[in-house]
């Protein structure tokens, strides 16, 4: 059910994680371990492709924060791109949309 | 053995022979050495089961000399007394009527009383005119094998005790975190429901409605990140926050600021607890109630109308409670009027899958609940639940996170409680 495929890249703006398959309860502690091995410096920013994330659960959803906060943390900041509709309403729903950098692609999150 | 796949090669060269003859005293040249210190034990009875032979291997496992067993004492000498009368009734039949029998599991008496848990093989060799001489019987060291049945079954009847004192210890404690029964408030009618998705995790919804004073109620309900007994713990800890600040508190919207602060308080970074909520106020005013909410990231509460319709009390923009030191919330007023529904529930409602035949993974959502209450409109409260159970129980397997409903309602025929 929820496997989950990550890759680290890196871009201009900063790395670049990106997620594929389902993010959930299961899957979500190699998603946190990934963030503790991803180095951020004062002013970068932090990229998570979820153009390729078929599910996202409630504690997705809470990974998600803690990789906002370890951005913030380390003065830098969180940027989400292609966010689903689905997601996009829970996050609407949840408040957090007005908290998050959510951009329509990775280029566009990289562009500033 | 060995000289006979010699004999079948090819002309060899000298090396070749040495090699072999290397192989040989390295390989079993002795018989009499193998039956000894075979890794497995033989025993040889006389057909009254006297010990007639028996090897080295076995004499070591069970700690006897040669002489003690042999012309001594009889197979069903070494087995308990279960053993034996196993072996009366069962072993000795069976193996004279088909001559052989194999992978009996017996316990060995050893000379010091342990017992060695063993695996039994035994022939019965017929001499040439067919009568039957002596039994053969080759007997396999099954501690391991007897050790890890012991284990799988102890670890199963264990695992069989847990799981029937959790669900008894979970059932207590989900009674626990909700009320027994809805506070009775005078002209409101009231009722709720909790769908539980598993017997064994406590479920993370939770409800309450209580009294603030003559004539003012809170009440909230909310959804709890997780599930189980940290799930359990923070949801204990949110009701008696909210219970707490909403008596110091007056307004919702700094209710919810107190709750952040104690759910943020324990906040883990690794794995981040947090809730979504709708705490709100009911108010006498005159013959209805005034209704102030705030919204913790939770789905809008639902208004169904005394005159027909329903409506989603938007509340945009809360962020759902413990994620952040600062937190934002919003709040909304709505009057309570003859007739007028206020239902709340959690995201399991609206999230279960409808299996719809077009398409299986689609989720109710919220624009199909709104539909559902605009039809059941006008409708008090007891209605709201008895309608809501049963499409609940319509999703059938697509409910499979719990799902709490309240509903409070001014009927028309005067209210009591549920």
């Amino acid at each position: 059910m929820s496997d989950i495929e990550l890759t680290v890249e890196t871009t201009p703006a900063g790395p670049l994680l990106r997620l594929a398959g389902e993010l959930d309860y299961i899957s979500a502690p190699q998603v946190v371990e990934a963030l503790q091995h991803i180095t951020l410096e004062p002013a970068q920013r932090l990229i998570v492709d979820l153009s390729a994330l078929t599910f996202c659960d409630s504690r997705g959803i809470a990974t998600l924060i803690a990789a906002r906060n370890k951005a913030h943390a380390a003065d830098a900041e969180l940027a989400l791109a292609a966010v689903s509709d689905r997601l996009m309403h829970i996050m609407n729903v949840l408040g957090l949309s007005r908290l998050l950098l959510i951009y329509p692609t990775v280029e566009a999150a990289i562009g500033r | 053995m060995m000289s006979d796949t010699g004999q079948e090669r090819e002309p060899s060269e000298p090396g070749d022979r040495r090699q072999q003859a290397t192989f040989g005293e390295l390989l079993e040249d002795s018989a009499e050495d193998l039956y000894e210190n075979a890794p497995c034990g033989y025993l040889s009875t006389l057909l009254d089961g006297q010990i007639a032979k028996v090897n080295t291997t076995l004499l070591k496992w069970l700690g006897y000399r040669r002489d003690e067993l042999v012309g001594r004492r009889s197979f069903s000498d070494l087995l308990t007394i279960g053993g034996r009368i196993y072996h009366e009734t069962h072993f000795a039949p069976l193996l004279s009527m088909q001559g052989e029998i194999g992978g009996v599991a017996l316990e060995l008496r050893a000379a010091d009383g342990t017992r060695l848990p063993v695996l039994i093989t035994s022939t019965v060799k017929k001499g040439a005119d067919g009568q039957p001489l002596l039994i053969r019987t080759t007997v396999f060291d099954a501690r391991d094998r007897r050790a890890y049945e012991q284990e799988l079954l102890r670890a199963r009847q264990e695992a069989e005790r847990e799981r029937e004192r959790l669900q008894e210890v979970l059932s207590i404690l989900q009674r626990s975190l909700l009320p027994p029964s809805l506070t009775n408030v005078p002209g409101l009618q009231t009722a709720a429901h909790y769908h539980i998705a598993s017997a064994d995790q406590v479920g993370g919804d939770f409800y309450d409605l209580f009294p603030l004073g003559p004539d003012r109620w809170g009440f909230f309900l909310g959804d709890v990140s997780g599930k189980g007994a940290e799930a359990a713990n923070i949801t204990s800890l949110i009701r008696h926050t909210l219970r707490e600040a909403a008596v110091h508190d007056s307004d919702p919207v700094g209710v919810l600021h107190r709750l952040n602060t104690a759910v943020h308080a324990q906040y883990r970074s690794h794995d981040p607890r947090y809730c979504t909520v709708i705490f709100g106020v009911l108010t006498r005013d005159g013959d209805g109630f005034t209704v102030t909410l705030a919204s913790g990231g939770h789905p809008p509460a639902l208004l169904l109308r005394g005159d027909g319709g329903a409506a989603y009390l938007h509340t945009p923009g809360g962020l759902l409670v413990g994620i952040m030191a600062e937190a934002s919330f919003t709040a909304a007023t709505v009057r309570l009027a003859l007739g007028d529904t206020l239902m709340l529930y959690t995201d399991g409602l609206t999230e279960a899958r409808t299996s719809r035949e077009a398409d299986p993974m689609s989720l109710y959502g919220e624009q199909s609940l709104l539909d559902f209450a605009t039809g059941l409109a006008p409708a008090d409260a007891a209605t709201v639940i008895t309608a809501v159970r049963q499409l609940l129980a319509g999703f059938g397997e697509g409910l499979d996170d719990d799902a709490a409903v309240m509903a409070l309602s001014m009927p028309f025929s005067g209210g009591h409680a549920t």
